[in-house]
C-alpha cells in the first residue's frame, strides 16, 4: 500500500503492520514516558492528592509538564482558574505543534482527528514527524503511538502512586536528564542544514531568556513563532541545494503532503 | 473524590485539548509555500526551547550542568557518527546515571 508525498510514492505498510511499527517506533520513548509518569505517581501524593486523584487526572488531563506544575500549585493552594490558566499556558506549545502536524492529517475524518487530537503530545508528535519524513500517514500508525504513551503515562502513574516512596528516587540518580537527551537526539535529525542549526541555538538563547520573563509555557511559543518566522522568511525551498550536498536530497520535508486517501 | 478537583481536571482538561486540536486540521492547499516552509522549522524551534531551558534555566536562574551538557555532546557525537537514536540516548543517559551513583 502506498500514498502520495510531493509527487513521489511514499511507503507504507498494511493497517496491522502499521500498528505494529508505531508501538516499536514508540517502545524507547514510552519508557522514558513511564519513568516520569512514576516520578508524577510519587509527587503527586506528596501534593496531597490520593492515588485515585493522581491517576484520574493522568487519565483526564494528560497533559506531563502541566500535571506537574498543577501538582505545585495544588500543594501550594493556588486557585481554580490559576491552575486551568497556567496549564493553558504550558500547552500553548501545542497550538503550533497542531499546526505542524496539519498537512499529515488533513486526509483523514474530522471524528478520527478529534479523537486523535487527545493523544497528540510533545513525544507523539516527535515520532510521528520522523515517521511522516519518509512514508505517508497512517490511522494505525498515528493511533499505535498515540495509546502506547497514554497507556505508558497512566501505567507509569500506577506504579508511582503504588511503590511511592520504596521506588528509588529517579531524579537522585540524574534520570531528570532523560528528556532533555531524548529530545536532542531527535532534534538532530532536524538539524541537517547549517541555518536550521543556527535556528536551533537562536531559538534556544531566546528561550532561555524568555523563559525568566514570561509565563510558563509561553517560552516555548515564543521559540516556535520565531522558528516559523525563520522558514518563512528564508523558504525551505531555498535550502533544497545544500540539503542534496548533505545526501539527503530524497528529504524534502517542506514539500511532503499525504494523499488524499484516508487511511 | 471531590467533585471540585474532578472540575479542576475537566477544565484542564478542556484547555488541553483546545492547544492540540484547535489547528489540526487547517487545509493545506490555503496554505503558501512560505507559510508550509515556517511550519517545518516550527520542530527546530519548540526542540531548542524544550533543551536549552532544561539545560540552562532551572528556578529562573542561568545554569551550567557541565555533566548535562557532557552528556548532550556525547549524545549528539553518537548521534552523528551511528545515527541510532536508541543508541545515543542509552548511552548518554546511562553516563548521567554512572555519574551519579559514583
Amino acid at each position: 500500500m502506498e500514498g502520495r508525498v510531493d509527487g513521489r510514492m511514499a511507503r507504507s505498510l498494511p493497517s496491522g503492520s502499521e500498528w505494529r511499527q508505531g508501538v516499536l517506533d514508540a517502545a524507547p520513548i514510552a519508557m522514558s514516558v513511564l519513568l516520569f509518569g512514576a516520578i508524577y505517581g510519587m509527587l503527586s501524593l506528596q501534593a496531597g492528592l490520593t492515588a485515585w486523584e493522581s491517576l484520574a487526572m493522568s487519565l483526564i488531563v494528560y497533559a506531563g509538564a502541566a500535571q506537574f506544575a498543577a501538582l505545585s500549585m495544588l500543594s501550594g493552594d493556588a486557585g481554580f482558574w490559576a491552575i486551568v490558566l497556567a496549564t493553558f499556558f504550558i500547552n500553548s506549545r501545542h497550538f503550533l505543534i497542531g499546526l505542524s502536524m496539519s498537512p499529515y492529517y488533513k486526509s483523514f475524518s474530522g471524528r478520527f482527528t478529534s479523537g486523535m487530537a487527545f493523544f497528540l503530545i510533545d513525544e507523539s508528535y516527535a515520532i510521528m514527524l520522523n515517521r511522516f519524513r519518509e512514508h505517508a500517514p497512517n490511522k494505525g500508525y498515528i493511533a499505535a503511538v498515540g495509546l502506547m504513551l497514554y497507556g505508558c503515562w497512566n501505567v507509569g502513574t500506577v506504579l508511582g502512586t503504588a511503590a511511592g516512596k520504596w521506588i528509588p528516587d529517579p531524579q537522585a540518580l540524574g534520570l531528570g536528564m532523560s528528556f532533555t537527551l531524548m529530545f536532542l537526539a531527535l532534534a538532530y535529525y532536524q538539524l541537517y542544514s547549517w541555518l536550521r542549526i543556527l535556528t536551533f541555538v537562536v531559538c534556544g538563547a531566546l528561550a532561555v531568556w524568555l523563559a525568566g520573563v514570561l509565563p510558563n509555557g509561553l517560552h516555548l511559543l515564543a521559540a516556535g513563532v520565531a522558528a516559523f518566522a525563520v522558514g518563512y522568511l528564508l523558504p525551505e525551498r531555498s535550502n533544497e541545494q545544500s540539503k542534496a550536498q548533505a545526501g539527503d536530497a530524497s528529504d524534502l520535508s517542506g514539500e511532503k503532503e499525504a494523499s488524499g486517501d484516508e487511511r | 473524590m471531590s467533585v471540585e478537583i474532578l472540575l479542576l481536571f475537566a477544565a484542564m482538561m478542556a484547555v488541553t485539548y483546545l492547544t492540540r486540536r484547535a489547528l489540526l486540521r487547517m487545509k493545506a492547499d490555503a496554505l503558501s509555500p512560505r507559510v508550509r516552509s515556517g511550519l517545518q522549522y516550527i520542530p527546530v524551534g519548540i526542540f531548542a526551547a524544550l533543551i536549552f531551558t532544561s539545560l540552562f534555566q532551572k528556578d529562573g536562574e542561568l545554569v551550567f550542568d557541565w555533566l548535562a551538557l557532557s552528556a548532550c555532546a556525547l549524545c549528539l557525537l553518537l548521534m552523528r557518527v551511528t545515527k541510532n537514536f536508541f543508541l545515543s540516548f542509552g548511552v548518554s543517559l546511562g553516563l548521567v546515571v554512572v555519574m551519579h551513583v559514583v
